[in-house]
C-alpha cells in the first residue's frame, strides 16, 4: 500500500516537474517574442517621428518657396487676383479645344451651352460692361467674355443690372462699374451711410483685373 | 504492529519512525533515556575520543560556512555598485518630450531616437587600445580626454552622444567590451528659425532652456524624470501653439526683406488674434535656428516682442486718445490747440509736420500731432493717465508662457512732463507684445486679454477677459485708425479688400542718455479689418535709414506701414479673410450717429 502511494507521489513529482519545467520555458519563449515585438514596435515608431520629422523639414515654408522661383513662372499670390467662383465669366466653349477634347479623351463633344440668366454664375455682368481701358483686360479677351452667356443674356432682353439674383450685391457691383468714378451713392450705400469723412472714393472697390478666358 | 525480518531477525523500526530526522527516531526508537544519553554524547566532547582528522574536517567545513555567511553579508550591506547599466545610465539619458505642434498640427519640434555611445570603463580591458580603436571611429574626440575618461573609476562615461548609424555600426565592429550603445531622444526642430524665439530650445540632455521648451518642463516633466520614470515621447500629449507656422514664415520673411531694405539692425513683427489673444506669429530678427542654439545667446537675438523694452512713438497715442474718449471729458469733435509748440519749464514739445492751428480729436491722432496728444493727457490729468495705463497692464511685467520676459521702465517720478511725454510714446519703455495687447483690448471691444503663445478658444478668452474701456470707445478707435489709413500717415498700409485701420509710431532711440535725431525706432500698429476687428498687427524696425525712394524719411509711415501693408497682403489670405471689395455697410454706426468729425487737409 505504502509502496503505491510512495510511486505515486514519485510520478507526481517528477510529472510537476516536467510540467513546472516546460510552462516555465513557454513563458521565457513568449516573453523573448513579446520582447522582439515591442522592440519592432518601437522601432517602427521611432521610425515614424523620423519620416514625420523628415516630412516637415521637406514641407518647410521655406524650402517649399524656394521650390517656386519666379524663374519657373510662379509668383507670389496678389490680392487682385482673389474672386469669387461667381465673379469669373464663363468661357464660351471653344469649338475646336473642345473637339480636340474629345479626341484625346475619346469622349463626346460637350453640347453648346445654353444661356442660363438665372443661375448666379452665368456670366458676370460686371466682366462684361467693365471697359476695357479700365480694367485692362484686352479687347480680344472682352470680345470673349461678351460673346458668352452674359451677350446671349443681353441678346434674350434680361436687363443687365436686373439680374435678379443676388439681388443686392450684384446690382451694388454692377452698378459701381457702369459708372465711371464710383461714388458712395453709386455703390447703393448712400442711403445707409452717414456723410463720413471716410469716403469709399478711396476704398471703394479698386478697379480689378476682371479674370479673362484666355 | 512489530516485525520480525526474516531475513536477519533483527527487530526493525516502527513504520512511523521512518521518514522522521535521526534524533527524533532514535528517540522514538530507544525512547526518551536514548535520547537524553545522545544529547549527552553530542554536547561533551572526549577529545581521546576525538581524531585529528574530525577536527580537521570540522575545520574546514566551519571555515567554508564562515566565508558564505561573510559574503552575504557583505552583498546585502555593501551598496549597489554593480547595478545593471540602465540604472546607472539613467539620470544621463536625455528625456523624451512631448512634440510641438501649430495651431494646424504642423510639426514644429520632435524628438528623433539617435544612439549615443558609452563605456564602462571598468569593463574596458585595454584602455590604451580601446581609446585608440575609439578615436579611429571618431576623429573629432579629444584622444587624452577619451583615454583619461577609459582610465576613470566610474561605472559610466558617455563617449559620444547622438552618433550615425554607420558610427554605431563601427564602433559595434570594433568588438570592445565594456563599450555599449543607449537610445536616447535628440530634438529636432524641422521649421529651422521659422518661431525660433517662441520655441527655445532643448539642449542635448533634452532639458528645455527657453522659449515654450522651458515652460513645458515647467508643467511637471522635470518632476516626472525626476520620480525615475522614463517617458517615451508617444506618451505625452503634444502641445498645441497658437503659432501658424506658414504665416510666420511669410511675415518673417517681409520682415526680413525690410531689415535689408531700409538697413535697420534689427525687425520684429507680431500678429495677434484680437478676440482670443493668440499670438498667431511672432517674428523678431536677427533670430536663430534652434537646431543649432549657440547663436541663441548672442545679444542682438533677443526675443524683441517680449525681452526687449522700447519707447513704442505714436502708436502710444493711440492708448491716450483712448482715456480721453473713454474718461467722457474728451469727445471725438474736441478740438485743442495744437498751433503753437507746448512748453514746459526749459522743455518745448513741438510736432513733426505740424499743422499750426487747433486740430480736433481725430486729426490729432491721423497728423499724430505731439501737441494735441499732450494737451489731452493733461485734460484727463497725471493720475487718471497712470491709471489708465495701470489698467491696460503698461506698468507691470506682463508674463506669458515664455520664460523670457521684462519688466517696463517707468519714470521714477510721474510729474506732469511725464504724462506729456508718455503720452505720444516718449518716457515709457514697455514689451512690444504688451503695447500690441492694450491696443488690441482697444480695439476689440474693451476687453483685455493677455496674450497667450498656446491654442486658446473663444470661450477661454472670454474668462480672462477684462473689461478696460467700453465698446463704444472701442469703436471711436477703430474708426479714427481707419481714418489715419484713408488720410493720415499710415496711407501706405492702405490694403485694399482689408479695411486696415492702422497708427503709425516713431521714436527716437535714447543714444548716450539724449534722444538722436538720427537713430529711430519706428512702429506701426494696424487692425484688419478695422470694421470687425480680428487680426492685429505690429510691426517694428530698429534704426530703419531713409532711402531716395522714401525721399529720405525714415519715419514709420515710409518704412514699418508698406511692410506692414505687403504683410496684410501676403497673409490675409492664409488667415482666411476674404478681400472684400465692397465698402463695408456702416462700418461705425456709433461714429455715424455723432456725426463724424469733418478732417480739414
Amino acid at each position: 500500500m505504502s509502496r503505491f502511494f510512495n510511486l505515486l507521489a514519485f510520478v507526481a513529482m517528477i510529472g510537476s516537474a516536467i510540467a513546472a519545467y516546460s510552462v516555465k520555458y513557454e513563458t521565457i519563449l513568449v516573453t523573448e517574442k513579446l520582447k522582439k515585438r515591442e522592440g519592432e514596435l518601437q522601432r517602427e515608431k521611432d521610425a515614424i517621428t523620423i519620416l514625420s520629422a523628415e516630412w516637415q523639414l521637406l514641407n518647410r515654408p521655406a524650402r517649399l518657396q524656394s521650390l517656386a522661383p519666379p524663374e519657373s513662372g510662379m509668383q507670389a499670390l496678389s490680392v487682385k487676383q482673389l474672386a469669387h467662383a461667381g465673379d469669373v465669366p464663363q468661357a464660351k466653349p471653344d469649338a475646336e479645344k473642345s473637339a480636340l477634347d474629345g479626341l484625346l479623351t475619346g469622349g463626346l463633344p460637350e453640347p453648346a451651352r445654353k444661356p442660363q440668366p438665372n443661375t448666379p454664375d452665368a456670366g458676370s455682368p460686371r466682366a462684361a460692361v467693365t471697359p476695357a481701358s479700365r480694367t485692362g483686360i484686352s479687347r480680344s479677351s472682352l470680345k470673349s467674355a461678351l460673346s458668352g452667356p452674359a451677350a446671349a443674356m443681353r441678346a434674350s432682353g434680361v436687363p443687365m443690372a436686373l439680374s435678379p439674383q443676388p439681388a443686392a450685391k450684384r446690382d451694388a457691383i454692377a452698378q459701381v462699374l457702369v459708372t465711371p468714378a464710383p461714388s458712395a451713392k453709386a455703390a447703393g450705400l448712400a442711403p445707409l451711410r452717414p456723410p463720413l469723412p471716410i469716403g469709399p472714393a478711396k476704398s471703394a472697390p479698386a478697379p480689378r483685373k476682371a479674370v479673362a478666358p484666355q | 504492529m512489530i516485525r520480525i525480518n526474516a531475513i536477519n531477525g533483527t527487530r526493525v523500526q516502527p513504520v512511523i519512525a521512518r521518514g522522521l530526522p535521526p534524533a527524533l527516531r532514535l528517540c522514538v526508537i530507544t525512547g526518551f533515556s536514548g535520547l537524553m544519553r545522545l544529547l549527552r554524547a553530542m554536547v561533551t566532547i572526549r577529545s581521546e575520543k576525538l581524531s585529528a582528522r574530525l577536527v580537521l574536517v570540522m575545520l574546514i567545513f566551519g571555515g567554508m560556512f564562515t566565508t558564505l555567511a561573510g559574503r552575504l553579508v557583505q552583498i546585502q550591506v555593501r551598496s549597489d555598485e554593480q547595478a545593471t547599466i540602465g540604472r546607472t545610465a539613467q539620470p544621463a539619458i536625455s528625456t523624451a518630450r512631448p512634440a510641438i505642434l501649430d495651431r494646424h498640427g504642423v510639426m514644429m519640434a520632435s524628438d528623433v531616437r539617435m544612439v549615443s555611445v558609452f563605456a564602462d570603463p571598468r569593463k574596458v580591458l585595454d584602455k590604451d587600445e580601446a581609446a585608440e580603436l575609439i578615436n579611429a571611429v571618431f576623429p573629432d574626440l579629444d584622444g587624452t580626454e577619451l583615454r583619461e575618461k577609459l582610465g576613470r573609476k566610474a561605472g559610466f562615461v558617455w563617449i559620444k552622444r547622438e552618433i550615425t548609424p554607420r558610427q554605431q555600426a563601427e564602433i559595434y565592429r570594433l568588438g570592445l567590451p565594456g563599450v555599449g550603445f543607449l537610445p536616447e531622444n535628440k530634438r529636432v526642430y524641422p521649421n529651422g528659425a521659422v518661431g525660433a524665439h517662441v520655441l527655445g530650445f532643448a539642449n542635448i540632455d533634452n532639458i528645455g532652456i527657453a522659449g515654450i521648451e522651458k515652460y513645458i518642463d515647467g508643467q511637471g516633466l522635470m518632476d516626472v524624470k525626476g520620480a525615475g520614470l522614463v517617458l517615451e515621447a508617444g506618451d505625452l500629449k503634444p502641445v498645441e501653439l497658437a503659432l501658424d507656422v506658414r504665416v510666420t514664415h511669410a511675415v518673417r520673411e517681409e520682415v526680413q526683406a525690410a531689415v535689408l531694405k531700409y538697413k535697420a539692425i534689427a525687425g520684429a513683427a507680431l500678429v495677434l488674434d484680437v478676440d482670443t489673444g493668440e499670438i498667431i506669429t511672432h517674428v523678431s530678427l536677427p533670430d536663430f535656428d534652434p537646431n543649432n542654439p549657440a547663436d541663441a545667446h548672442k545679444p542682438e537675438a533677443i526675443n524683441r516682442m517680449q525681452v526687449g523694452v522700447y519707447e513704442m512713438g505714436s502708436t502710444f497715442k493711440a492708448l491716450t486718445t483712448a482715456t480721453a474718449l473713454d474718461s467722457g471729458k474728451v469727445k471725438l469733435t474736441s478740438v485743442f490747440d495744437a498751433s503753437q509748440p507746448l512748453r514746459y519749464g526749459r522743455f518745448r514739445i513741438g510736432d513733426y509736420h505740424g499743422k499750426g492751428r487747433p486740430l480736433s480729436v481725430p486729426e490729432i491722432f491721423i497728423y499724430s500731432s505731439n501737441i494735441g496728444t499732450a494737451r489731452m493727457a493733461l485734460s484727463i490729468g497725471v493720475e487718471g493717465h497712470k491709471a489708465f495705463l495701470k489698467k491696460l497692464g503698461q506698468l507691470d511685467r506682463l508674463r506669458t508662457e515664455l520664460p523670457e520676459s521684462a519688466e517696463p521702465i517707468k519714470p521714477a517720478h510721474w510729474g506732469e512732463l511725464n504724462t506729456m511725454t508718455i503720452s505720444f510714446g516718449h518716457g515709457l519703455a514697455v514689451a512690444p507684445l504688451q503695447a500690441a495687447m492694450a491696443t488690441a483690448a482697444l480695439i476689440n471691444g474693451g476687453r483685455l486679454i493677455t496674450p497667450t503663445y498656446l491654442k486658446r478658444s473663444r470661450a477661454e478668452a472670454d474668462k480672462i477677459a477684462v473689461q478696460v474701456v467700453k465698446p463704444e470707445t472701442s469703436q471711436m478707435m477703430r474708426y479714427v485708425m481707419r481714418l489715419n489709413v484713408e488720410k493720415g500717415s499710415a496711407t501706405k498700409a492702405d490694403m485694399p479688400g482689408f479695411y486696415v485701420g492702422a497708427k503709425t509710431g516713431t521714436s527716437e532711440k535714447v543714444i548716450g542718455g539724449r534722444y538722436s535725431k538720427e537713430k529711430l525706432l519706428t512702429t506701426f500698429m494696424a487692425v484688419m479689418p478695422a470694421d470687425k476687428p480680428r487680426y492685429l498687427l505690429l510691426t517694428l524696425l530698429d534704426e530703419p535709414k531713409g532711402l531716395p525712394e522714401t525721399h529720405g524719411y525714415a519715419t514709420s509711415g515710409w518704412n514699418a506701414g508698406p511692410v506692414t501693408g505687403r504683410i496684410i497682403e501676403r497673409i490675409g489670405p492664409m488667415l482666411d479673410m476674404e478681400p472684400r471689395f465692397e465698402m463695408p455697410n456702416q462700418p461705425f454706426p456709433l461714429v455715424a450717429r455723432l456725426g463724424g468729425m469733418p478732417v480739414r487737409q
